[in-house]
């Protein structure tokens, strides 16, 4: 059984033997324009523990040439069913994807913010206060923690959304599209998509935001990556209501 | 690529990062291919994003509760944050989601204290009350006045 782990343009085909990370032994199957990247695996399929290979091979990949990932998971028979029932089928669309992300990445960030210093910056605020007091009231329970810990969480979900804004900016301007993936009153996670030469910029960009966000939040910076986040647009036009919480 | 990739990983680096970046991601192929993968429990994952939202809650009570005992002058000094607070966007989606993280939350302490059905009739009854003219028997007022849901009891102290 082969995993087919992404598909590439055939003329880039000789880079999959020049990246491929052990121990995955990934080679390519073509057809027409287009290659497949894939591994032989045991017949019951891809495990858990796959991920990281697979993803270890992309990123190899995507570093040089455009990918486009598939789904985790995806196996086939044999060279002629990669063939058959994966390359023939939508060959124009993938290349036409293809195309589209020639030059570019996706990036990650995500910010991870110091509760005790997000609790502290809303501590003042005047329901909080009040809450606060309630909450050490003789007879007060776990009913008084909560609703505190309630209205804390919502105003530093605010101060989230706002700093993660001005943090952002810089890089904002820098990304072609950007959308956030999660965001929760301590974490966002967001993905930046990114030409290939503005990489640079968006890694200085990231160095200024690492010195804004010093003790407050952590900031975690990943890529490049295939634009996981950004596979169903790519070959569509920009729609101009197509922006994040922070009007990007 | 030379002194910024310190900067920048070129993945995540747990397995859990690297299964939330390519798990349910990528193109998928209908026609005859089969999408196979063994050993994922995803069923896990709702249960912890739950009593994470308790403990969330709770660590912030527990840090203003810290703060809150000290001068007033100490915490007072976090420069320009308040200002900030004012600017953010798309609230009504993070409200949203606190929200059903706080539901949630409720749930799991019913859950944790055995105390879950007997708080769903309380609250019912409260609601009813309000309609009706507040003419509930005294136990039962006594009741929903220890067990009134937190937001209300809040604006009745406040």
């Amino acid at each position: 059984m082969l995993a087919v782990h992404g598909l590439i343009r055939a003329a880039d085909r000789a880079t999959v033997a020049d990246v491929a990370p052990e121990p995955v032994r990934a080679r390519a199957v073509t057809r027409g324009d287009l290659a497949a990247v894939v591994s032989a695996v045991p017949d019951e399929g891809p495990a858990a523990e796959d991920a990281v290979p697979h993803l270890d091979l992309l990123v190899a990949l995507v570093a040089r040439v455009p990918v486009l990932p598939l789904a985790l998971g995806t196996i086939a028979r044999d060279d002629d069913a990669v063939r058959d029932e994966i390359l023939a089928p939508e060959a124009e669309r993938f290349a036409r994807q293809l195309d589209a992300l020639q030059d570019l990445v996706e990036l990650r960030l995500e910010l991870g913010f110091d509760p005790d210093v997000a609790a502290a910056a809303v501590a003042q605020d005047a329901e909080v206060r009040a809450l606060a007091r309630a909450a050490r009231a003789p007879r007060a329970g776990m009913a008084e923690q909560m609703a505190l810990g309630e209205a804390v969480a919502q105003r530093v979900a605010d101060r989230v959304d706002a700093l993660t804004g001005a943090w952002t900016q810089e890089l904002a301007s820098i990304a072609e599209r950007s959308v956030v993936l999660s965001a929760t009153e301590q974490d966002v996670r967001i993905a930046l998509l990114v030409r290939r030469d503005r990489v640079p910029d968006a890694d200085d960009a990231v160095s200024r935001l690492r010195e804004a966000a010093d003790g407050q939040a952590s900031v975690e910076y990943v890529g490049p990556l295939p634009a996981y986040s950004f596979l169903d647009e790519v070959a569509e036009p920009a729609s101009p209501a197509d922006t994040s919480r922070w009007g990007w | 690529m030379t002194m910024t990739a310190v900067n920048r990983a070129p993945r995540p680096s747990s397995l859990a990062d690297v299964l939330d970046v390519v798990l349910d991601k990528g193109i998928v192929i209908d026609a005859y291919v089969r999408v196979a993968l063994v050993g994922i429990e995803l069923l896990t994952i709702d249960a912890r994003i739950v009593i994470a939202s308790v403990d969330t809650y709770l660590r912030f009570a527990e840090a203003v509760n810290r703060l809150d005992l000290q001068p007033s002058d100490q915490v007072a000094g976090l420069p320009g944050l308040m200002d900030e607070m004012r600017e953010g966007g798309s609230r009504s989606k993070t409200r949203g989601a606190l929200t059903g993280a706080k539901e949630s939350a409720q749930d799991f302490l019913s859950n944790l204290t055995g105390r879950g059905e007997d708080e769903d009739e309380d609250e019912d009854e409260d609601e009813d009350e309000g309609e009706g003219g507040g003419n509930g028997s005294s136990r039962r007022n006594r009741e929903s006045d220890r067990r009134a849901p937190a937001s209300r009891r809040a604006r009745q102290r406040g």
